[in-house]
């Protein structure tokens, strides 16, 4: 049974110019249990829009996303966002910022701790907690940002482009630790990146979107087991495959502008 | 900016230097224009009569009467103001409903020239502290609201985001995320009230007061005493640069610690 599935998705937006849109066209998705699937796609083509669409925090113009059979109307707890720059809280401590959504849902103090406890293990964030967000890295920022999302134990968890503000290395191990977590914690994740190789080092699935208005072009299964070899011929060759297949999409998109 | 000038060491530049001799040369060039008689005292105090004149008020204690009227004023008014502007600022922020009725009647009373109305303050609040404590709240209380709220609003979109996805209802959103978020304009609309405060304090009291250094110095004016003029003004200018500087250092003792460095330019 799919944990997430959107059903031909529309999604229109005015811009400031008063003129329409169109981001996503169609766009049609299962995401099973305890899938990785990754999204690519060119620049501006709505990858984070599909995402926010599915965190339940953009409306959308047609169609409609389910969570296990359910519409999704709204955000949801079983729904974890993870953001870009991590998102962190500037006037609260890393700790603080972690506990953050456990104070909103109103754990009790006992249970808020030891799921601190647990995930600042986990996410290699000892002798941070006390600290800001402005005197930490990129990477452990980034470390927070995921802590924060966990610690609610979400079923399915979004990411929009997580590691692409910090630097080659630490993206590196980030992307490791990612896959580890999801072996033990057993998540389904969807994920947004823009970074071809990071999407089929990671992926069960990579899913290519089109230029606007975005429709799914291509998908890709990638059949190799884990853990993966950063330079496996088989993930370099999906990955240039899949290069070529952007190119191409974008080619049709200027042949059809100038027609 | 003043609080983080604190913590950073200055040098004392060529620059530095220049000025301080720039500013040597005017006063012993007054000193000697007024000594030689080529401007009037009545215009112009020479240094070393502003010094006399500062000493010989200290010492007699006819200054510490008005000072101190002065600073209570001061203090009791703009508390006023901070404490009504933050509370009402809370109060938009948790309900735009009652910003949307009352903004309109904010931004007329903020619009009336607050000297304009002093002579009606008077008739009703009399010529001693009510009246000035009225008006330096009414000098002050829309800065400190109005910035506040534009603070709140202001708010980053993705922290607003990531509340939603944490399913933060609207009171959660309003005190763990909009007002921390509004806090440094909050601080800046404070900072503005604090220069702008001691100005409504000393006109009111030229106007018409009983006491106070505003008092004082429209008395020495009607005297022709222009050496106390000069050392009420240094001393007024003193005493609000020190408030500034007071509300700077509280924002920085609470703000520091998250906010980010931002460097000297
Ligand atoms: N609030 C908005 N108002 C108007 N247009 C928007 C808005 N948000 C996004 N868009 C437009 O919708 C399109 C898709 O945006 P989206 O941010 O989803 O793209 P993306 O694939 O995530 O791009 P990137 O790779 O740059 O992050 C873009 O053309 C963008 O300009
Ligand atoms: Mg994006």
């Amino acid at each position: 049974m799919p944990t997430i599935k959107a059903n031909k998705v529309e999604k229109y937006y005015r811009s400031n110019d008063g003129e329409l849109v169109h981001a996503l066209k169609d766009v049609t998705l299962e995401i099973k249990d305890g899938e990785f699937v990754a999204i690519v796609g060119p620049s501006g083509c709505g990858k984070s829009t599909f995402l926010e669409i599915v965190a339940g925090l953009l409306p959308l113009d047609g169609g409609e996303v389910y969570l296990d059979d359910e519409k999704i109307t709204d955000t949801d707890r079983n729904i974890g966002v993870v953001f870009q720059d991590a998102s962190l809280f500037p006037w609260r401590t890393i700790k603080k910022n972690i506990a953050f959504g456990m104070e909103i849902a109103k754990v009790p103090k006992e249970e808020q701790e030891k799921r601190l406890k647990h995930y600042i293990e986990l996410m290699n964030l000892r002798g941070f907690e006390n600290k800001f967000p402005s005197q930490l890295s990129g990477g452990m920022k980034q470390r927070a940002g995921i802590a924060r999302t966990l610690v609610m134990d979400p079923k399915v968890i979004l990411m929009d482009e997580p590691f692409s503000a910090v630097d080659h290395l630490t993206r590196c191990t980030l992307q490791d630790e990612l896959l580890k977590l999801r072996e033990k914690e057993k998540k389904t994740i969807l994920f947004v990146t823009h970074d071809i190789n990071e999407a089929v080092y990671l992926a069960d699935r990579v899913i290519l979107l089109s230029p606007r208005p975005s429709v799914i072009q291509e998908e890709y299964v990638i059949k190799a087991d884990y853990p993966r070899n950063r330079d496996d011929e088989y993930l370099a060759h999906v990955a240039s495959k899949i290069m070529k297949d952007i190119v191409k999409g974008s080619k049709q998109d200027t042949i059809e502008y100038y027609i | 900016m003043a609080a983080r000038g604190q913590i950073k060491k200055k040098k004392f530049t060529f620059i530095n230097a220049l000025q301080l001799v720039a500013i040597i040369v005017l006063l012993a060039y007054i000193q000697y224009a007024v000594d030689a008689g080529r401007i009037s005292k009545i215009f112009i105090a020479s240094p070393k009569m502003i010094v006399d004149e500062a000493i010989k008020i200290i010492s007699k204690g006819i200054l510490w009467p008005h000072l101190v009227l002065t600073l209570q004023e001061l203090v009791v008014g703009y508390l006023l103001a901070a404490a009504v502007g933050v509370v009402v600022a809370l109060t938009w922020i948790l309900f735009p409903k009652l910003e949307e009725f009352m903004d309109l009647f904010c931004s007329a009373i903020m619009a009336v020239p607050k000297t304009a109305i002093l002579p009606l303050l008077i008739l009703w609040f009399g010529i001693g502290f009510k009246s000035k404590i009225v008006l330096i709240f009414l000098f002050t209380v829309f800065q400190i609201l109005y910035n506040t709220v534009t603070g709140a609003k202001q708010t980053d979109v993705k922290f607003i985001k990531v509340a939603k996805v944490f399913k933060a209802n609207r009171f959660q959103l309003v005190f763990d995320i909009m007002i921390p978020a509004a806090i440094p304009s909050m601080f800046n609309g404070l900072k503005l009230a604090a220069a702008t405060a001691l100005t409504g304090v000393v006109f009111s009291e030229m106007q018409s007061a009983k006491g106070g250094l505003g008092f004082l110095l429209s008395e020495a004016q009607q005297l022709l005493n222009s050496a106390r003029m000069f050392f009420i003004i240094v001393l007024v200018t003193v005493v609000s640069v020190l408030f500034v500087r007071l509300i700077a250092l509280i924002e920085y003792s609470i703000c520091h610690r998250w906010q980010q460095k931002v460097p000297h330019i």
